[in-house]
């Protein structure tokens, strides 16, 4: 029986792919109507394990409260605040005053300190990244960060016009050069990915 | 053409080869040459043996012995023809072979090959001359052998059988037995007689044998002892076995000097000339020819030999006292043997040694024991042609033989018989009892058994052994244990260990002195003990193993030697092996504790291991950490002036900072906006994190006026769960800040899509299907609203992507760019997705033709745009945190990587400046 389900799924997930790539290279109604359809499907997939995701964070917290594990209580105000929001937008609408309210007012400045508190520790770890290893590799990393931030200043007091120029030539150059490797590292990685699945050598779906 | 058979490989060869051409053996044994003159010994007995005693006329006649053993008549009704005698053997005939003897002895007998051959080549080459002897041997083996009479003395088979007679060669093997003639004198004694002459001793007829080519020891053999049916015995006799001991019925002379005996012996004419390659080497070494010119010494001949029986053997008669010579005494037998039947020249009586011509009573009362002197090595020995001349056997004729010696049947005869028949021809009168049973001194020393002729010859050395200390002891005598002469250890140091306590007896017993030897103390000691045990210098105990288990063994040796056994079928002895083996014998077995044997050491080795292995699962208390660190401390300071920094802005009321330009790429993304009309629907993705969104509410407001400014239709969409929100967060800011307002169905949001890739891929072919309604779920844009009209993505006429991720961004790129087909897509990034998405607005072709990224290049849009935002008024705050943290992390830097340094130079310089 797994047999038989791991086949039909590695069968699924084969013939969709082919199905979706011929669309990008074939010009058959069928063929983007099956495309289409199967790219909505995908979409509403994704909504429905956003749905099933948040139900099963309920229940996880829901049990973490219910078993009194260690952080219970910010299970239970997650799950206030999940409610609360559910009810609050579902009620209100997701665009309402109170629902706008709780995201401005809590979602973004919660997220923004977060990050804030980021700065600092990055800050901080600039200044012991000598500290700890104390090399080529990282001198020139603590040398290209500064390179940059200053490059990014433009106080009246403080004017390195050498350094703009330096931090646009290294915008351009050395980073446009990595970003490019990156990409099509990513690329085709992502081909390769794509083919492995069509030949049912990955399969990432438990098959 | 005459072959010889091998006497190796028995296989026939030519007569003229002298070597076999199978086996390379020689086929003609080693005999005289021709020419070489037979020895005056080997004549004188061939011509005794062919004397005739009653006419003295050379006849081929067998020894006297042999005569008087045919003498014996034999009945021919017992014999038959496989009974016949047989052959004589070879050694007995003197080189006579005939033809028809050699058949018969091949049909019969089983001569030797090697006699076989030597017969038949005599018989080749002078078969003239053989002939008469030829005829004697088979005379001999056909004729029948008389049957002895028990009145006369028995003589041994294989004595009657060797008779030899011309006459009875050619005559068939069975032999023809006839009643013995007990009147006859025993062949062997007339022989002897004839040694002397004078005494009427018969004579030893001649060989008839070709005497230069066979060898005259052999010619005598074969001469005077051959006979036509000689027993089988006969041919396997060697010459030595052939009994000496009539050499010993000698009778003593008036002298009993036995030197004086052996220097008459040398002074006879040495007429038995034997090559030396004939001669056997036991016969070389006491052999002493003469030459040939030597004059031969007569024997003494018995003065008394009238008075001998007449039918005693003449070597009987002849036998002096002399010295026993065991090569005397053969080189006159064999002096006699090589005479022919034939030879007609007695012996002369010169050539006869005294004890062959010693009386029968003197025989008995002398003492064979030779003197020391003449029995010593160095002795001289007597020369062969001094021998024993006496010793011959003459050929008896048949009208002298008996009937018992006649047919004598070797084989039937009693052998007790046969001695009693020559002890009474001997001893006619019982002398020899006599002589055995008393003697003058000593009559312990000669036992019954002993034989004749040592009593004899002991007798005759009596007294001179008895001087000399010689122990009389008989060599059947069981009186004496020990036979040490005593007088040979006189006057030397005997050894100890040659002594003995019996050895003293023995001693005490020959000499009959009781006088104890001196023997040592300690051995004396020792020998009671029983073995001696040396004294052991101190350095070698020292060395020796452990005495203890030395001592147990010996005391477990002693429980051994001293317990009785029990068992067995030793039982009742003393220090034999026990035959149960002791694991045999029942008992308990030893009990072995079930407790371990630990030691301390391993005790506390185990249970340090044990305390290991139990630590191992208790969980170890982290150290506390202090309250204060110079962590806290540093990012607290940190976190301080980044914070002082930023809000000194708001102190400092004048603007600090300056406008950085703008660069390419995002006067692009001016230039584009200014080119939107107010009827173009832009599609705004909003994809960023609350948590970006101080930078991105900047950046993204700037832009967003921008195109507020020119009056296009926004409509938002994103494909994060927040980004509706954001994008509802965004249009207030933006209407607050820059005094907008945006609403209704210029602002259009079109909520989230799910799917991330194959959303965005879905909603770029399809945005009805994957929107179909907006984020409040009111209103339907797409029939009525600002989106009318719009199916597909390359109808939006601008399409703008804020995001900080860059997967986001490229996503967006890689997805929805190709269905805008020509439509400009910009980039509202973040300063560190920038750099990502950079490649695609440089690339060919461009799929993203502007970027405005980070707060630098929004406030340059900003001073673009002449307009001062969020970007802006955040600049001066932005640049003073950055140079603060840029200082810190400077500082920080510099702080940390001085001491390592220092810390280097140290390392590589360890001396430092002190050195210096």
């Amino acid at each position: 029986m797994s047999r038989l389900r791991t086949s039909l799924s590695v069968a699924i997930v084969i013939s969709v792919g082919l199905i979706v790539l011929g669309g990008y290279f074939l010009d058959i109604p069928m063929l983007n109507t099956l495309q289409i359809v199967f790219l909505r499907w995908a979409a509403l997939l994704g909504a429905v394990a956003l749905i099933v995701g948040v139900f099963n964070l309920f229940n996880v917290h829901l049990r973490k409260i219910n078993t009194g594990q260690k952080g219970s209580p910010y299970s239970l105000i997650l799950l206030i605040a999940l409610i609360a929001t559910v009810l609050i937008v579902g009620f209100l609408g997701p665009t309402s005053f109170w629902s706008m309210w709780i995201f401005n007012y809590i979602h973004v400045p919660i997220e923004s300190s977060l990050m804030a508190v980021l700065a600092v520790v990055m800050a901080f770890a600039g200044a012991r990244l000598l500290g700890r290893r104390f090399n080529a590799f990282s001198i020139i990393f603590i040398l290209t960060a500064l390179f940059v931030l200053a490059g990014s200043i433009s106080l009246s007091f403080v004017d390195f016009p050498v350094l703009a120029e330096l931090r646009d030539w290294i915008d351009r150059v050395p980073t446009t050069a990595g970003a490019r490797g990156i990409l099509l590292g990513v690329a085709l990685g992502t081909v390769a990915t794509g083919f492995r699945l069509l030949m049912g050598a990955d399969r990432p779906y438990g098959g | 053409m005459a072959e010889i058979r091998c006497p190796m490989c028995s296989r026939l060869n030519p007569d003229e080869l002298e070597i076999c051409q199978f086996c390379q053996a020689r086929l003609k044994p080693l005999i005289a040459k021709p020419n070489e003159p037979t020895p005056d010994w080997l004549n004188q007995t061939e011509d005794d043996e062919n004397l005739d005693d009653s006419t003295g006329v050379n006849q081929p006649v067998a020894p006297d012995w042999l005569r008087s053993l045919r003498s014996r008549e034999i009945s021919h009704d017992d014999l038959s023809e496989d009974q016949s005698m047989g052959d004589p053997p070879d050694w007995l005939r003197a080189g006579v072979d005939a033809p028809d003897l050699l058949s018969a002895q091949r049909r019969e007998s089983n001569d030797s090959d090697w006699l076989a051959d030597f017969r038949s080549r005599q018989s080749d080459e002078e078969p003239t001359e053989t002939e008469p002897v030829q005829q004697e041997i088979e005379e001999e083996k056909l004729a029948p052998l008389d049957v002895p009479d028990t009145t006369d003395a028995e003589i041994p088979d294989w004595l009657s059988n060797a008779r030899f007679d011309n006459d009875t060669v050619n005559e068939p093997a069975v032999p023809e037995l006839s009643q013995p003639d007990t009147d006859a004198e025993p062949e062997w004694l007339a022989r002897l007689r004839s040694v002397h002459p004078t005494e009427g001793v018969g004579q030893v007829p001649e060989p008839s044998a070709d005497k230069d080519e066979i060898p005259d020891w052999l010619k005598a053999d074969g001469q005077n002892l051959g006979s036509a049916a000689v027993d089988q015995s006969f041919e396997s006799a060697p010459e030595e076995e052939v009994p000496t001991w009539t050499s010993y019925f000698e009778k003593e002379g008036d002298s009993a000097d036995l030197v004086t005996d052996l220097n008459e012996l040398k002074s006879t004419e040495d007429e038995l000339l034997i090559p030396e390659g004939d001669l056997p080497d036991w016969l070389k070494d006491g052999s002493h020819q003469p030459g040939p010119n030597a004059e031969p010494g007569e024997p003494e001949i018995r003065k008394d030999s009238e008075q001998l029986p007449d039918d005693s053997p003449p070597w009987y008669a002849t036998a002096p006292g002399r010295p026993f010579k065991p090569t005397d005494q053969l080189s006159q037998w064999l002096r006699l043997e090589a005479s022919g039947p034939d030879s007609s020249e007695p012996i002369p009586a010169e050539e006869i040694p005294d004890w062959l011509k010693a009386d029968k009573e003197d025989l008995v009362t002398q003492s064979l024991t030779p003197k020391l002197e003449e029995l010593s090595i160095e002795s001289e020995p007597v020369s062969i042609d001094e021998g024993l001349s006496s010793s011959q056997f003459e050929k008896i004729p048949e009208t002298q033989l008996t009937d018992a010696e006649l047919h004598y049947d070797e084989d039937k005869a009693d052998l007790d018989d046969d001695f009693a028949l020559l002890e009474k021809k001997l001893f006619p009168d019982g002398e020899l009892e006599q002589a055995l049973v008393t003697t003058p001194e000593g009559d312990d020393l000669q036992a019954v058994d002993d034989p004749l002729w040592l009593v004899e010859l002991r007798q005759k050395m009596g007294d001179s052994v008895e001087d000399q200390g010689l122990l009389k002891v008989s060599p059947f005598s069981e009186d004496i244990e020990h036979e040490l002469p005593a007088e040979a250890m006189a006057g030397q140091a005997i050894p100890d260990w040659l002594i003995d306590v019996h050895a003293q007896e023995a001693i005490e017993h020959i000499t009959g002195d009781s006088e104890p030897l001196e023997i040592s103390q300690s051995f004396e000691r020792d020998s009671e003990n029983g073995l001696v045990q040396a004294d052991l210098p101190t350095w070698l105990e020292a060395m020796r193993p452990v005495e203890a288990v030395a001592a147990a063994a010996a005391d477990i040796m002693d429980e051994h030697d001293q317990s009785i056994e029990k068992a067995g079928p030793l039982v009742g002895l003393k220090g034999v092996l026990p035959a149960e083996p002791d694991v045999t014998l029942a008992h308990k077995p030893d009990s072995f504790g079930l407790k371990l044997q630990v030691s301390d050491m391993q005790r506390t080795r185990a249970d340090m291991l044990q305390e290991l292995v139990q630590n191992e699962a208790l969980a170890k208390p982290l150290p506390r950490k202090p309250a204060i660190s110079s962590q806290r401390i540093l990012q607290v300071v940190i976190a301080v002036t980044l914070i002082l920094a930023i809000l000194s802005t708001l102190i400092i009321d004048t603007p600090i900072a300056k406008v950085p330009g703008f660069p390419i790429e995002t006067g692009a993304v001016s230039e584009l906006i200014n080119n939107l009309s107010s009827s173009d629907r832009v599609l705004v993705a909003l994809d960023f994190q609350p948590a970006f969104s101080g930078e991105m509410e900047a950046i993204g407001a700037t832009v967003l006026d921008h195109l507020m400014l020119r009056g296009a239709q926004i409509a938002f969409i994103s494909t994060n769960p927040s980004g509706p929100l954001q994008a509802e967060r965004l249009v207030n800011i933006v209407n607050q800040r820059y005094d907008h307002s945006y609403a209704g169905e210029q602002i259009t949001n079109l909520g989230y899509i799910s799917g991330g890739r194959a959303g965005i891929l879905a909603f770029a072919s399809t945005p009805r299907q994957l929107a179909p309604l907006t984020f409040d779920s009111e209103n339907n844009p797409w029939d009525s609203g600002s989106l009318r009209g719009v199916s597909k993505a390359s109808d939006f006429a601008l399409t703008m992507v804020i995001t900080e991720n860059a997967d986001t961004a490229r996503m967006w790129i890689e997805q929805f760019q190709p269905e805008l087909e020509s439509k400009p897509l910009i980039m509202v990034l973040s300063a560190q997705a920038a750099p990502i998405i950079r490649p695609y607005y440089a690339g060919s072709p461009q799929q993203v033709q502007g970027i405005v990224s980070g707060m630098s290049g929004a406030a340059a849009y900003e001073n673009l745009l002449g307009r001062v935002g969020i970007a802006r008024s955040q600049w001066g705050a932005f640049s003073l945190g950055v140079l603060a943290a840029c200082i810190l992390i400077l500082l920080g830097g510099i702080i940390n990587a001085f001491p390592i340094i220092g810390a280097r130079m140290q390392k590589t310089n360890p001396g430092g400046d002190d050195q210096l």
